[in-house]
């Protein structure tokens, strides 16, 4: 499904003192089974964006078309729509309330209208997905430890296999170690089952890493959207935006103030960049 | 969202909200006793010029306070409806076969009617003008004479203040986790009444496991910030009465004389 | 040098919420040994679920060792009086930006640490000034919490500790919830109140924040594994890996080469140090 924002605009609490506008006119389409991650500071407008595209807002002005679905100011009945769109909230363990961990996998699924056998597939499937040992099936979501919440409340929108999966901020608070796990299984799951995803994050390594797309948000309007080398060698809009680069390409670009023939920066893999450096060592030796 | 309205404190500057928070519960408190003393029409007359007074000078919208007005219009209505229809004395002022209205009916019902509004009125003046916090601080210092009978005053204050402190945090959550399930393919809204409040489990129980951590939080930051209880504290903020609060006070004397001259 | 007193010393500390129902080995925190010199700068990292929190939370007291002694200064945390003038001396600043603000308002949250101490009103008003003056927080007096941003939570959270002028400010993870601007505002904030020759003790999972500090404690598998000048640290980061930490980036670049059969030995002691030796590299060929 192609999804496709046209002069759409929101605004908190129309009409009364605490009018908030935090969409303006935006303009911007994802192509069915894109990777696309969404940057801008906090108050940017990234998360009513997503928030948008996931059916739970309804736009002030214009119209978002996802599909054959329309969805403008006076959409009524998104339920079924809801339905085929993920969303992994930020710190989604706090969405978390049934008895086992099985059981609230099972919630979306089951809301789907899914039945029995389907249900009991798709909750052993998303658990393997997340690394989740079936030994914790019965057990209660919270007695778990945070990280392990935290795959289990996306292994219940995972079970959804949704067309659309949104991620807003996954791994936040999570070590190292979680976040670097969390984000390959993310990359998985999208390159298996083939979905859009959408990813909001404030990390541009992630960013770097994961997209196919990037759309760069500032002050509720879509400021540039393209390839991650096409926005990240574009330093003016990143600052202004209050963004920075990734890590290895703020590396590269202080090793190319000394270099006569600068590295490019469209390198984002550390060992991509180990072997050009070697390989200008023979080359030079 | 962040902006909830906490309460129906409007901040802006004015003379009624620079006064003492206990002398503004101390009015209101009386005032809605002595509105049930007013029997005729001058006294109600006075009334209402008292509370016009105070609406001017809250500089509160008096939109607002016809809004305020909305949550009472039914049961205005409804008794003056029925003293309408069930007070028989007095002169018949209108006749028909099914229905008679005799002027008892009619002045009950404007009487009952200018009470419900007067007692929105005043309680709205105190409501626009004192902030839930300075609310807390006046009645924790006109509870304190309760503390001889060993009545927490002050952990009552600190919890009211806290709970304050946290409405908005929690309707933030609120929200979230509503959308959150919701994205799951929740249905909040077909269903009957049973259905639809059993949609909600999978909301407040997230919401109670929240509240249940954030409490365990906090008590952990107060303690770390020395929070003892009560005893040996001093307080940043202090309520002092000034000639404002006693002209205050010194107008309800003079209201009340008024009005208990002009009964019949 | 820089004339240093022992403050803060853990002596054969041992430590579980439950020690009759576990085994020693599995206690949440095994043998800590340690001191840290008055006006230190030091972070202690380690990957979720280390013990490091349970640490922190040792050093004032709200947590008591099951065996062994914490002493800051002349006090112990093991008896009530210990406490109380440790509570004084040892500031906290937690995680949840949101969840360790007490008060309806910025000015009456900074007071609630003096009101607890029972300081007169009128030496407080001057300090409550000067701790938002510290954390850039002048003209929030009235705001609601609600209002603040995430940074400027924290920022509020610090004032309230500043108030009450303790020598020793710990920070659990204060920084985990934060967006990138956030992060860096409670960073220099941190940075600051060391300068000012407060002890500045910092619990993280970031490798990049520790290298912020002068010494750097890893706390992993519940144990003290290392404890070392961060500039030591720098060249044998690879050992982060194997506690789950991230390792800086010149760092694994430097093991990529390696693997490539290009040695770079000399010590470096931070990035820019790793781009001149790369730079030398390649202009020597």
């Amino acid at each position: 499904m192609e999804i496709s924002f046209k002069d759409v605009t929101y605004t908190y609490f129309t009409g009364t003192p605490f009018e908030h506008r935090a969409l303006q006119d935006i303009n911007v389409q994802f192509k069915q089974g894109t990777y696309v991650a969404v940057i801008g500071k906090t108050g940017s407008g990234k998360s009513t964006l997503v928030q948008l595209l996931a059916g739970l807002l309804l736009p002030t002005r214009g119209v978002l078309q996802v599909g054959d679905t329309r969805i403008h100011s006076r959409s009524k009945k998104l339920g079924e729509y809801r339905k085929r769109v993920g969303v992994v909230f930020q710190y989604p363990e706090h969405q978390l309330f049934e008895e086992t961990v099985a059981k609230d996998i099972a919630f979306g699924p089951n809301n789907l209208g899914c039945d029995v056998a389907e249900i009991e597939h798709r909750v052993t499937e998303a658990m393997v997905w997340m690394g989740l040992s079936p030994d914790l099936r019965d057990r209660s979501p919270f007695e778990l430890s945070g990280g392990q919440m935290r795959r289990v409340a996306i292994a219940g929108v995972l079970a959804m296999r949704p067309d659309i999966l949104i991620l807003d901020e996954p791994t936040a608070g999570l070590d190292h170690l979680g976040q670097r796990d969390l984000l390959s299984i993310l990359k998985r799951f999208h390159q298996h089952f083939g979905c859009t995803v959408v990813h909001v994050t404030h990390n541009m390594n992630e960013a770097a890493e994961l997209a196919e797309q990037v759309v760069l948000m500032s002050d509720g309007k879509v400021i540039a959207t393209g390839r991650p080398v096409e926005i990240f060698r574009n330093l003016p809009y990143l600052q202004v935006s209050g963004l920075d680069v990734p890590d290895v390409t703020k590396w590269i670009m202080s090793l190319n103030e000394k270099l006569s023939t600068p590295i490019s920066t469209e390198i984002y893999e550390l060992s991509t960049l180990a072997d050009e450096l070697v390989h200008r060592w023979r080359k030079g030796s | 969202m962040n902006s909830v309205v906490i309460g129906q404190y409007i901040p802006i500057d004015s003379w009624l909200h620079r006064l003492d928070p206990r002398a503004k519960c101390i009015y209101v408190f009386c005032m809605l006793i002595l509105i049930f003393f007013a029997n005729n029409v001058e006294s109600y007359t006075l009334l209402l010029f008292v509370g016009l007074i105070g609406v001017v000078l809250s500089r509160v919208s008096p939109l607002l306070f016809l809004r305020s007005m909305k949550l009472i219009i039914w049961m205005i209505l409804f008794t003056t409806l029925f003293h309408l229809i069930f007070t028989q004395s007095g002169k018949i002022v209108f006749q028909t076969p099914i229905l008679t209205i005799y002027e008892e009916g009619i002045r009950q019902a404007a009487i009952i009617s200018v009470r419900f509004i007067l007692l929105m009125v005043f309680a709205s003046l105190l409501m626009f003008t004192t902030s839930p916090i300075d609310l807390t601080d006046g009645l924790e210092s006109l509870l304190s004479p309760l503390r001889r009978w060993k009545f927490p005053v002050h952990e009552f204050a600190m919890m009211m203040s806290i709970a304050l402190r946290f409405i908005p945090t929690l309707w933030a959550e609120t929200d979230k986790i509503i959308k959150a399930q919701k994205a799951r393919g929740a249905d909040f809204e077909s269903g009957n009444l049973y259905r639809r409040v059993k949609a909600y489990i999978p909301v407040l129980i997230p919401l109670m496991i929240s509240s249940f951590r954030r409490a365990e939080d906090l008590a952990t930051a107060m303690e770390a910030r020395g929070y003892v209880g009560g005893v040996g504290r001093t307080k940043l903020r202090i309520l002092s009465i000034s000639r404002s609060d006693i002209l205050l006070i010194v107008s309800f004397a003079i209201v009340a004389t008024a009005l208990f001259w002009m009964r019949r | 040098m820089k004339h240093l007193k022992s403050l803060i010393e853990l002596s054969g500390v041992w430590f579980d919420y439950h020690p009759d129902r576990q085994m020693k080995e599995q206690w949440a925190l095994q043998d800590i040994n340690l001191t840290i010199q008055s006006g230190e700068y030091v972070v202690v990292m380690g990957p979720n679920g280390s013990g490091k929190s349970t640490f922190a939370r040792l050093l004032n007291g709200l947590f008591i060792p099951t065996e062994g002694e914490v002493r800051v200064g002349d006090f112990s945390t093991s008896n009530d009086l210990g406490r109380f003038h440790i509570r004084r001396k040892v500031g906290m600043v937690f995680q949840n930006p949101d969840n360790q603000i007490v008060a309806t308002t910025v000015r009456d949250d900074v007071a609630f640490g003096l009101e607890n101490l029972g300081v007169p009103r009128e030496e407080m008003i001057p300090r409550i000034k000067r701790s938002l003056e510290e954390v850039g927080l002048v003209g929030f007096e009235n705001r609601e919490p609600a209002h603040l941003s995430g940074g400027q939570k924290q920022r509020l959270a610090i004032a309230g500790v500043f108030a009450m002028n303790p020598e020793v400010i710990v920070f659990d993870e204060s920084t985990s919830m934060l967006d990138p601007q956030g992060r860096q505002e409670v960073r220099e904030l941190m940075k600051e109140l060391h300068q000012q020759g407060r002890t500045v003790i910092h619990i993280t999972h970031s490798a990049q924040e520790a290298f912020l500090a002068e010494r750097v404690i890893v706390i992993a598998h519940h144990r003290l594994q290392l404890d070392c000048p961060s500039r030591d640290l720098y060249n044998q980061s690879n050992l982060l890996e194997r506690w789950g930490l991230e390792v800086p980036l010149p760092i694994r670049l430097r093991a990529l080469l390696k693997e490539r059969g290009v040695e770079l030995n000399e010590p470096i002691g931070n990035s820019d140090e790793m781009v001149d030796q790369i730079w030398r590299y390649l202009s020597k060929t």
